[in-house]
């Protein structure tokens, strides 16, 4: 009750609601082509969001995110094409094949640090990116695999089931951050040479972070390949493995909230370009990177980072 | 566990290589329960080696380490933080982003979920009282004192009272006065129960804290014994001094 009590109390609460009514009704007030916007923003917030407890959290600049949302997406696909199972089995399937696809590469990788774990994982995206185009039997390599079933009819539907996930993650993560989990990740992040000698079993921790997220983000790839009925090796390429980091570094690192307004910026933004003129247009994938440097030169904390820098600022001004 | 005066750690013929260069060399001496023993000798001795083979950072080569009877040779160091070793480390070393409460809970979090809380809320104050650090709890690591840092690299250390503290040099980078706290310090450690091995490199506190004192030069023992009997020997004297030529 005081829980409770406690968080009526708080305008961030209503805020909160406030931003998630808004949410709701938006569908409806939407073009099918924004719609469409919605849920592809939505589903790189889920990976960036996944992203953000090991980047931001425990202090893994992995790059190798889409790879897991590739491997839920092509065991939707697979599963359902392929094997003839129903796309909701296919949703179950596809964090456990993740999971144990994140669980392997953490082993190696994990043992990497900074730079050498960017650089692995980078590599990862390349192989399983090569793999996948030259697997075409079976991957249907740059043509494709069409006729994925969809998980519900309405886009609608597509685009609450996304933001159910959101919210569920969100809770997740906040759970995680205010429980022993979150220190121990704090403190990896922090010194990982340290922690050990408090009796922490780092690597434990580490690799079921990894493998948690991994799985997290196959289910993204799932719901959004369902939706789109069609998945091809051309949305896993290394270059989009930049597309969830760069949303959680803008969004803000280590923050809940984080990835969500860096989906804002990261995916959403760049889609007015498309309404413009043809040269215009070109200059959208640039737009993504002079976002991502003007935040990490004004605010390494992301656009959280200038939120809470702003209100800090209103509130010594308020006090004087 | 083993009695007072009894044997808590043995190092047996330890052995650690550094390429070609032999950081510790067949070194072999034991730490009696209660005690604190004083590792001294000159930089490059492979006093800090000997801390990080004993806390399992490194891999010996060779020999044992043997804790409360148990073999903890070539173990993984949370393991060993487990049976009830901690340290300290020569550069400060905390999570400095975090607060001094925060930083304590992590140091208590691998066996705070086993216990009730009210005995977790305990150790905390208690530490907390112990290394002066009560008015600072709510402080961000990072924007201690050096000397306050180092109090709190103590406290996380002794926060689940060890059986042995390797202290590392804990005065480094301290004024007088904040040695003499230190020194102060570690006998009520001591006091507590807990056995203590301390580097230092200060002559005057390696002195005034050790009941005995082993000295190592390039990873070999050269001598052991009580501190009055230390400042007199001649090897030690030597490898401090170097020989006077003829």
């Amino acid at each position: 009750m005081d829980f409770m009590s406690n968080l009526l109390k708080k305008k961030s609460t209503y805020i909160f609601l406030a931003g998630l009514i808004f949410v709701v009704i938006l569908p409806f007030y939407s073009s099918s082509y924004v719609l469409r916007v919605l849920i592809t923003m939505a589903s790189g917030i889920i990976a960036a969001m996944c992203l953000n407890v090991v980047l931001g959290y425990m202090g893994y600049p992995s790059l190798c995110q889409n790879v897991f949302y590739g491997v839920g997406a092509y065991t939707m696909a697979l599963a359902t094409v392929k094997l003839g199972f129903s796309p909701w089995t296919a949703l179950a399937l596809s964090p456990i094949v993740t999971f144990i696809i994140g669980y392997l590469a953490a082993i190696p990788f994990l043992k990497l640090r900074s730079m050498f774990f960017a650089i692995a994982t980078l590599a990862f995206t390349g192989v399983v990116s090569a793999v996948l185009v030259n697997l075409p039997k079976i991957t249907g390599s740059n043509a494709g695999l069409r006729g994925i079933p969809r998980l519900v009819k309405s886009d609608i539907t597509f685009f609450y089931l996304e933001i159910a996930l959101i919210l569920l993650i969100l809770i997740l993560t906040v759970l995680m951050s205010r429980s022993f989990w979150g220190k121990i990740l704090i403190a990896i992040r922090e010194d990982e040479d340290l922690a050990p000698h408090f009796g922490i079993n780092t690597t434990r921790y580490k690799r079921l972070t990894f493998a948690v997220t991994s799985a997290a983000t196959g289910v993204a790839g799932a719901i959004f390949f369902s939706y789109q009925t069609f998945i091809s090796s051309n949305y896993f390429t290394i270059g989009s493995s930049f597309t969830a980091l760069a949303v959680a570094v803008v969004g803000g690192g280590g923050t809940a909230l984080g990835p969500i307004f860096g989906g804002l910026v990261v995916v959403g933004a760049p889609e007015a370009f498309r309404g413009m003129s043809e040269a215009m247009s070109l200059w959208r994938p640039a737009f993504v990177g002079v976002v991502l440097v003007v935040v990490i030169l004004l605010s390494p904390g992301g656009i959280v980072g200038i939120f809470q820098s702003v209100t800090s600022y209103l509130k010594k001004r308020g006090e004087k | 566990m083993a009695e007072p005066g009894k044997p808590i750690l043995e190092i047996k013929d330890l052995c650690k290589n550094f390429g070609g260069i032999a950081a510790v060399d067949g070194l072999s001496f034991m730490v009696r329960r209660g005690e604190i023993l004083g590792l001294l000798g000159p930089n490059g001795s492979g006093k800090t080696t000997l801390f990080n083979l004993i806390t399992g950072v490194f891999e010996s080569d060779s020999g044992k380490i043997i804790f409360q009877e148990h073999d903890i040779t070539n173990q993984l160091s949370y393991k060993i933080a487990l049976k009830g070793i901690s340290r300290t480390f020569q550069s400060t070393k905390v999570f400095y982003t975090q607060t001094v409460l925060d930083n304590i809970a992590t140091a208590m979090i691998a066996r705070a979920r086993t216990r009730h809380i009210s005995e977790t809320r305990r150790k905390v104050a208690d530490v907390l009282d112990f290394t002066h650090l009560g008015d600072a709890k709510t402080a961000i690591a990072g924007d201690l004192t050096h000397a306050a840092q180092r109090r709190l690299m103590v406290a996380m250390a002794l926060v689940e009272d060890p059986d042995l503290l390797l202290l590392d040099e804990i005065t480094a980078g301290m004024s007088g006065e904040e040695c003499n706290e230190m020194i102060e310090m570690a006998k009520r450690i001591r006091d507590r129960g807990t056995t203590i091995v301390l580097i230092e490199h200060n002559m005057r506190v390696a002195m005034a804290l050790s009941d005995r004192i082993v000295v190592l030069n390039f990873g070999k023992k050269i001598a052991e014994g009580k501190p009055e009997e230390i400042t007199t020997n001649e090897t030690v004297l030597e490898a401090y001094l170097g020989r006077e030529e003829a």
